[in-house]
C-alpha cells in the first residue's frame, strides 16, 4: 500500500473538508489531492531522483510529501537549522534533487547543477495532469528518507518505506475519526518524523492540519512565546 | 480465484466496494463481494450483475476486514452494499484486541 492511498480515501469521502491551513489559506482534501497530483507531474518532468524540502511548515509540506509519492521518488526533507555547509552536504547526497525551499533558506546556498530549485509559493501553482497519476503498488519502495541530526558524525539516512508508514497509520489511526471542525496544530518541523506522521495521521483521520506560524530559526522559543 | 498479494487493489463486481489487500496467505482465494467474485485491475463486471440478497450486509470505508483466523486482512477504501466472503467464510470488521495483562 502507498501513502497516497490514505489521501485518496480522505479525498473520496471528505472532498470539501479542510485538509491543511496556514492560517490565511486552506486546501480542502480534494484540493490537496489535486495539488499533490500537479506537483507529482512537475517533479516527474524534472528528472530528479529525490524530492527535498528545506523549509518551515507550510502548505507546501503535505503537497511535497504526497507529490513525491505520485512522482514515485523518496521525499527527503532537510533540517533548515543546520549550518550552510552541512545543508549543502546533505543536498549533495540527494542530488539529482527537486528542492522546494523558502528563499530565506535557499538564498545563502551554493547549489550544484543537479538541483532543480523551486520556491514554496511557485510549487503550489502547477496545473493538475490530464490523466490522474497513481502511486507505486510496491510497498518496499522508499516513501521518506530522513537524515539523523548528525551529533555523532555524518547524518545517517533513515529509510521509511510505503509499507512501514501505512502499517503505522492503519494500526494507530481510525479512518475518519476526526470531527469536521477538529484540527491538529503542528508545531514540529517538517524534517522530523513527528512532522511526517502528523500529516499522514491527520489525513487518515480526516481532520485539518494547521502549520504553525513559526518563522524564526529559534522556533522553539518563539513558539513558546506565541502560545503563552 | 485470485492470488492475493499485499497492495493489490480489488473492486466489487456488483457494488461500489473497493479494497486493498493488507495481508494474505499464499495460494488462490475465492474472494467475493455481494456474492460475486471480486475484480482486479481493469476487469469489467458483467452488466447484469447484482448484489445477492443474502450477501448485502455492506462494507464501510476505512474498516479492515478479516477472517476468524486473521490470515486475510483487507482494507476497504470505498464503501459498498455487498458483504465480503473468502473461500466461503464471511469476513468481519477487525476489532482491537485487548492487550495481555502486564503483571
Amino acid at each position: 500500500m502507498n501513502i497516497v492511498t490514505l489521501l485518496e480515501m480522505a479525498a473520496e469521502v471528505f472532498p470539501d473538508r479542510i485538509a491543511v491551513t496556514d492560517g490565511a489559506r486552506t486546501l480542502s482534501y480534494a484540493g490537496l489531492l489535486q495539488a499533490a497530483q500537479a506537483a507529482g507531474q512537475a517533479i516527474r518532468a524534472s528528472g530528479a531522483g529525490y524530492v527535498s524540502l528545506l523549509d518551515i511548515g507550510s502548505l507546501a509540506a503535505p503537497v511535497a510529501l504526497y507529490g513525491a509519492a505520485y512522482a514515485r521518488l523518496p521525499y527527503a526533507p532537510l533540517n533548515y537549522r543546520l549550518a550552510k555547509a552541512e545543508i549543502e552536504a546533505l543536498i549533495e547526497r540527494v542530488t539529482p534533487a527537486y528542492l522546494i525551499a523558502g528563499s530565506e533558506f535557499s538564498d545563502p546556498l551554493t547549489l550544484g547543477d543537479g538541483v532543480s530549485l523551486i520556491g514554496r509559493e511557485a510549487f503550489l501553482t502547477f496545473d493538475p495532469p490530464a490523466e490522474p497519476l497513481s502511486g507505486s503498488d510496491e510497498p518496499r519502495d522508499v516513501a521518506v528518507q530522513l537524515f539523523t541530526s548528525g551529533t555523532t558524525g555524518q547524518p545517517k539516512a533513515a529509510i521509511l518505506r510505503h509499507g512501514n508508514l501505512t502499517a503505522y497509520i492503519l494500526g494507530a489511526v481510525e479512518f475518519g475519526s476526526a470531527e469536521e471542525d477538529e484540527a491538529t496544530l503542528v508545531s514540529v518541523p517538517p524534517y522530523h518524523i513527528a512532522g511526517i506522521s502528523a500529516v499522514l495521521s491527520s489525513t487518515y483521520a480526516g481532520g485539518a492540519w494547521c502549520c504553525s506560524a513559526i518563522s524564526s530559526r529559534r522556533a522553539g522559543s518563539n513558539w513558546r512565546r506565541r502560545s503563552a | 480465484m485470485t492470488v492475493l498479494k499485499p497492495g493489490l487493489k480489488l473492486k466489487s463486481a456488483v457494488c461500489d466496494t473497493q479494497l486493498i489487500v493488507i495481508r494474505a496467505p499464499g495460494g488462490d482465494i475465492d474472494l467475493r463481494c455481494g456474492g460475486a467474485a471480486m475484480l482486479a485491475g481493469d476487469a469489467v463486471a458483467p452488466p447484469d450483475a447484482a448484489v445477492a440478497s443474502d450477501q448485502a450486509g455492506g462494507t464501510l470505508v476505512g474498516k479492515r476486514y478479516t477472517d476468524a483466523a486473521e490470515k486475510i486482512e483487507l482494507l476497504c477504501t470505498k464503501a459498498g452494499k455487498g458483504s465480503l466472503m473468502a473461500d466461503g467464510e464471511a469476513l468481519a470488521i477487525k476489532t482491537a484486541k485487548a492487550l495481555p495483562s502486564s503483571d
